[in-house]
């Protein structure tokens, strides 16, 4: 089935680039969002990260992130500031995850990326967009603790709040890796991947 | 050569083979059904971690919940302590932060913290804490409350101690 189809270009920027949009629009979308109870965000702009990371790799998914980080925090004014160094360790816990992750399993090859993603993951590990979502989502929640012990708080009391943060981190991590899951979905087969009859 | 196909989730799904089947193959009725979807877009390995995730999540939550009532409640401000409250005492005051005026509230062996001017008003939502450990934060503000309860934080085998006494 795969050799009917010639890959005459894998778009991977023009994907980022979508994909950075998206997860820029979800981040500020979200931040408007009423609060959904204290300590808590649902993070559902990493599901494009997580695509990324899927169709083209842990690279693209790093720009994408980057680009939210960066792109969000200047629209809402909060660059550089606490907001700010709490987005960028928790993106970096999630980012180290990823790349220690595409040292074991190799996310897609060109081959198999117009396939559904359960075929392209199935090695090393055999984790799907929901196992890699839960990894990353408690390493970005780790992370984040660390630099608010780190960097603004100071006291390991933090930590007690921990087990709260990683259960909601849990929670937050199945539901996304479920949506880039269903992206994934949609968008095997799509011409956007470069993939053309 | 045959026309790419996009797949749509409402139709169909696919196997761990990759053969293409209908909804109703699938078992039909509503598209999106949670148990469905789960058994759809996981793996063994991702089924494995989810369930090794909750139960490690599990084991960290009861540990912090051996934890005995506090004493004290420790306001702290960019590190330094600016004041110490005892909770049999109920009392409120200002303390203040860096976006301004934080209010510190203890009542009934609880305290909670009152901020003005946070913008996501994260240490309010905290709500009342109590027991000697816990802690209520409002980062942009700088303010960090935590409750002691002796002489210092009791491990867990202090409270085990004191259970098996």
């Amino acid at each position: 089935m795969n050799s009917a189809y010639a890959i005459v270009q894998p778009r991977g920027e023009l994907l980022i680039a979508y994909l950075a949009a998206a997860a820029v629009g979800t981040h500020l979308l979200e931040t408007a969002l009423p609060g959904m109870g204290p300590w808590f965000k649902p993070g559902l702009a990493n599901t494009f990260t997580l695509v990324a990371y899927f169709q083209l790799g842990w690279r693209a998914a790093a720009g994408v992130t980057l680009i939210r980080v960066l792109a969000g925090s200047i629209i809402l004014g909060t660059f550089l500031s606490p907001t700010f160094l709490m987005s960028v360790s928790g993106a970096a816990g999630a980012l180290l995850t990823l790349r220690l992750l595409s040292v074991v399993q190799k996310p897609g090859t060109p081959d198999s990326r117009h396939e559904i993603t359960r075929h392209a993951v199935v090695r090393g590990l055999g984790l799907g967009p929901v196992g890699v979502s839960v990894l990353t989502s408690l390493a970005h929640i780790v992370c984040q603790v660390l630099a608010a012990w780190l960097f603004i708080l100071g006291h390991a009391g933090v930590f007690l709040l921990l087990p709260w943060f990683l259960f909601g981190s849990w929670l937050t991590g199945i539901v996304n890796g479920l949506l880039a899951f269903l992206i994934l979905e949609r968008l095997a087969g799509s011409s956007l991947l470069g993939v053309q009859p | 050569m045959k026309p790419v196909t996009p797949l749509r989730w409402t139709q169909t799904g696919t196997t761990h083979h990759g053969a293409v089947m209908t909804s109703m193959e699938r078992g039909g009725g509503e598209p999106l059904q949670g148990v469905h979807l789960l058994q759809r877009a996981t793996t063994v390995a991702d089924r494995w971690l989810i369930l090794c995730t909750a139960l490690l999540i599990t084991g960290c939550a009861s540990y912090l919940a051996l934890r005995p009532a506090g004493q004290r409640a420790i306001v702290q401000r960019d590190n330094q302590t600016v004041r110490t409250l005892a909770l049999d005492n109920n009392q409120q005051m200002h303390v203040e932060g860096r976006l301004g005026p934080v209010l510190i509230q203890v009542q009934d062996g609880r305290v909670r913290l009152l901020e003005y001017a946070s913008p996501r008003m994260i240490g309010t939502r905290s709500g009342w804490i109590a027991t000697a450990g816990s802690m209520v934060a409002c980062v942009p503000c700088g303010i960090l409350i935590r409750v002691e309860g002796g002489d210092s934080v009791p491990t867990r085998s202090d409270a085990l101690d004191g259970i098996t006494r």
